[in-house]
């Protein structure tokens, strides 16, 4: 049996997919113990009624919160630094240290990296400090912001150190904002996945325990701590991998109404479509999303294939969207879909490739590499499907340069999950 | 005329819906970059027609020149194109008294404001393609037989070049070089000339024209009112609203010493079962509908959001997004058989397997 656990400040909600194809919810409400006695009693309730858990997932989403309270730090590393003050992007009042380096988008120096200049300036960082490092060209070639990391080191006294290269992306805006929302993440990630683990572990020893993440699938939880961004947002993409199962979609657009209004999406073969950023507070965020937006009339007429139709019960309906099919629910859709997540991983980055034979190549190992963590994170490989992989074009950059992106899921298409039938394989050990 | 912040914020507007840029970011930062230092008290961007300029005044295109990391990847330390004029101006012997932006579209056309207040020039009303294409010899300035340098050049480390040349299709190979080299792009300063050849070859009203559009379109308008608005004053037409439902990264090879690689996107329009066909090449080259070519550059291919008629990018070509195709017309410069020759896709390559196969 997979348990899908939505864990909230209020109340933690679980869904329990059997075997059989059915699911049973429960949920428990947030007493003054705290999040982790509720979801312990949650668990508590499910082993004695279904004692052979194989995986649990959770959706954390509503319990991670930022947390700046430690001083932070941006360390930028280019070639020069503004010459203006006006030039210069603010985080709040974080202090920038800018130090000189870079590299170019084959990999190559385009300035020597600064390290007297940065030893310098990093004594003055206060001990405690959150640093984020980010260097131009990093997602090619990180040496200078793991050069800057090393320093760091040195200096002893207790820093959390974040290298923007762990975000794909090839703006420095993008990774540096992606950086320190991560970092301002992690305090909470890390208390919870330590819970999580502690709590579930306890119950059900044999149980793989993972997290949804904002593309809609599920990674393992012990992956928490060092990417909690990549999970931040998985709310509504896991709300919508939960309708789909409901009406058993695997490809096509469904309509989501719930409190939040109503939200559109695309499955394809049994996954949520997924973009490479989301934008939070006016800022890009270098992770992959769900894409959902806002369904309207005009983005839905003419469709050839009326949407199929999830509604929360008491979400409002507006009048063009009244009379057709709709299935109607009064369970929590976020804990049936992390119930329902594939386990889910990318390869993507940006490669030096001259010819069809090489970019070839590229793609095939980053599909390898795919296939190699999903098995890592427990799948079968004969279970792991590659849902996307592809060389992207490099709009007015260097032709000998291109994007891969390659998405591989681990489990069964999600529109099959509540047939009931009992012939599917299980994707996970 | 001094430009407002509103003027300016329009402007980026219009920018990015002639150019469906694929990094809008960086428009955004050099629109951030201007409203900063105007709320800091700078005096504000001067806009001028080219008949405010004496006849014999000195005048030159600003603009990036890309090949390598993009500029939000490798943000400019800010003083490259105060650089690269003054430079041209030392060479030359004489002041440029008006600059103007090297493309009427995307982050180019921000610019000339940006480097106009550093160096406290006006901006020249005109442009040298009246939209953007890839190549910088793609210019009304080519067609006229004006040279495009001498040229100054300045990279993201500091490094400056001053190139002799004269020919613009030898002008775009090295200055293209020189971008890779300078580590992703070249702030250039080039097509020096008085304001008499500008106004007799140059494309005309193209920033106003910006700020026009850009003023439509951040309305409050609904996005039917706005494709009227377009209609009527810029004669752009809505082609077809279609939803996207393929991307090829890679369509083709890439032409060798031209940047990026050529993609194409598959969109269908569904209450009639159209197939809609999109060939890209850094811009949007050429639109197909049922197979039948709709729009091929020079027109003006480009983006709006169907529900409030916000500028898409390429950015929003992922499979599932609703978008509306339009069309405007470019430059009639661009229509002559001269024209066409140097702004067809047969010169982008985008129809062709490699650049050995070009028909003769």
């Amino acid at each position: 049996m997979r348990v899908g656990v939505r864990v909230h400040e209020r109340r933690v909600t679980a869904a329990l997919l059997h075997p059989d194809g059915t699911y049973t919810a429960d949920e428990t409400p947030v007493r003054a113990d705290g999040v982790e006695a509720s979801i312990d009693r949650l668990l508590g309730r499910i082993a004695r009624s279904a004692p052979t858990v194989s995986s649990i997932a959770f959706d954390v989403s509503d319990a991670l919160h930022l947390s700046e309270v430690a001083p932070l730090t941006v360390v930028r590393i280019a070639p020069r630094p503004p010459v203006a003050l006006a030039d210069e992007p603010r985080v709040g009042d974080a202090p920038i240290i800018h130090v000189r380096g870079g590299h170019t988008t084959l990999g190559e120096e385009l300035a020597p990296f600064d390290t007297a200049g940065f030893r310098a300036s990093a004594a003055a960082i206060p001990p405690g400090s959150r640093v984020v490092i980010t260097s131009v060209g990093a997602l090619v070639n990180p040496a200078h912001e793991l050069a800057a990391g090393e320093i760091l080191l040195e200096l002893g006294g207790p820093l959390s150190v974040v290298f923007s290269h762990a975000f794909a992306s090839n703006s420095f805006a993008t990774r540096e904002h992606t950086a320190i929302l991560n970092d301002a993440l992690v305090p909470d990630a890390e208390a919870l996945a330590t819970a999580l683990a502690l709590v579930a572990g306890r119950r059900f020893p044999d149980a793989r325990l993972s997290v949804t993440r904002n593309d809609g699938g599920r990674v393992p939880l012990s992956r928490l701590p060092a990417e909690p961004i990549h999970s931040a947002f998985s709310g509504a993409p896991v709300d919508f991998l939960g309708a789909a199962a409901l009406c058993g979609l695997d490809d096509g657009d469904l309509v989501l109404a719930s409190d939040h209004g109503l939200a559109l999406g695309t499955l394809r073969a049994g996954a949520p479509a997924v973009i490479p950023r989301l934008h939070w507070k006016g800022a890009r965020l270098s992770t992959q999303a769900a894409h959902l937006v806002p369904a309207t009339e005009i983005l839905l007429h003419g469709r050839t294939t009326t949407p199929r139709l999830v509604r929360v019960a008491g979400a409002p309906l507006p009048g063009w969207l009244e009379g057709g099919e709709v299935v109607e629910t009064d369970h929590d859709l976020r804990a049936l879909g992390a119930a329902c997540a594939p386990l889910s991983d990318w390869a993507l980055g940006t490669v030096g490739a001259v010819n069809a034979a090489e970019m070839a190549h590229e793609l095939q190992a980053a599909e390898a590499r795919v296939r190699a963590r999903l098995a890592a994170f427990g799948a079968l490989p004969s279970s792991v499907r590659i849902l996307e992989s592809q060389l992207v074009a490099t709009t007015y950059e260097h032709a000998r340069v291109v994007s891969v992106r390659v998405r591989g899921v681990a489990g069964d298409p999600v529109g099959g999950l509540l047939t009931g039938r009992r012939a599917r394989h299980a994707a996970q050990r | 005329m001094r430009l407002s912040a509103e003027d300016v914020r329009h402007l980026r507007t219009g920018a990015l819906f002639l150019a469906c840029a694929a990094d809008p970011e960086w428009c955004d930062e050099q629109q951030d970059r201007i409203l900063a230092r105007m709320e800091g008290g700078d005096t504000a961007p001067e806009l001028l027609g080219v008949e405010e300029f004496d006849e014999d005044a000195l005048v030159a295109a600003v603009g990036f020149v890309n090949n390598g990391l993009p500029l939000s990847e490798l943000r400019p330390a800010g003083d490259e194109f105060v650089s690269s004029v003054e430079l041209l101006e030392r060479e030359l012997g004489r002041r440029i008294e008006g600059l103007f932006p090297l493309a009427a579209a995307n982050v180019n056309s921000m610019v000339p404001l940006l480097t106009g207040m550093q160096l406290d020039r006006p901006v020249v009303d005109a442009d040298p393609m009246g939209r953007v294409f890839p190549l910088l010899f793609q210019s009304v300035f080519t067609l006229a037989g004006l040279p495009a340098g001498p040229l100054a050049a300045t990279g993201p480390v500091g490094e400056s070049a001053f190139l002799r040349v004269r020919e613009p299709r030898r002008a775009e190979r090295l200055v293209r070089a020189l971008a890779e080299e300078f580590g992703g792009w070249s702030a250039t300063a080039l097509y020096p000339m008085t304001a008499r050849d500008l106004a007799r070859t140059g494309v005309l009203g193209s920033v106003s024209r910006m700020v026009r559009i850009g003023r439509i379109l951040d309305s409050d308008a609904s996005a039917s009112a706005k494709h009227e608005q377009l209609r009527r004053s810029e004669g752009v037409r809505r082609i077809i609203r279609a939803r996207v439902a393929d991307v090829a990264g890679l369509s083709r090879p890439a032409p060798a010493g031209e940047p990026d690689h050529p993609s194409s996107v598959v969109l269908i329009e569904e209450s009639q079962g159209r197939f809609v066909q999109l060939e890209i090449q850094n811009e949007l080259l050429l639109l197909m509908v049922d197979g039948t070519p709709e729009a091929v550059i020079p027109d003006i291919i480009t983006m709006l959001h169907p529900d409030d008629g916000r500028v898409a990018s390429l950015d929003d070509l992922w499979v599932g997004n609703t978008l509306d195709l339009v069309v405007l017309p470019a430059a009639g410069q661009w229509y002559t058989p001269e024209g066409r020759r140097l702004a067809a896709p047969e010169t982008l390559h985008s129809l062709l397997p490699d650049r050995g196969r070009a028909p003769r």
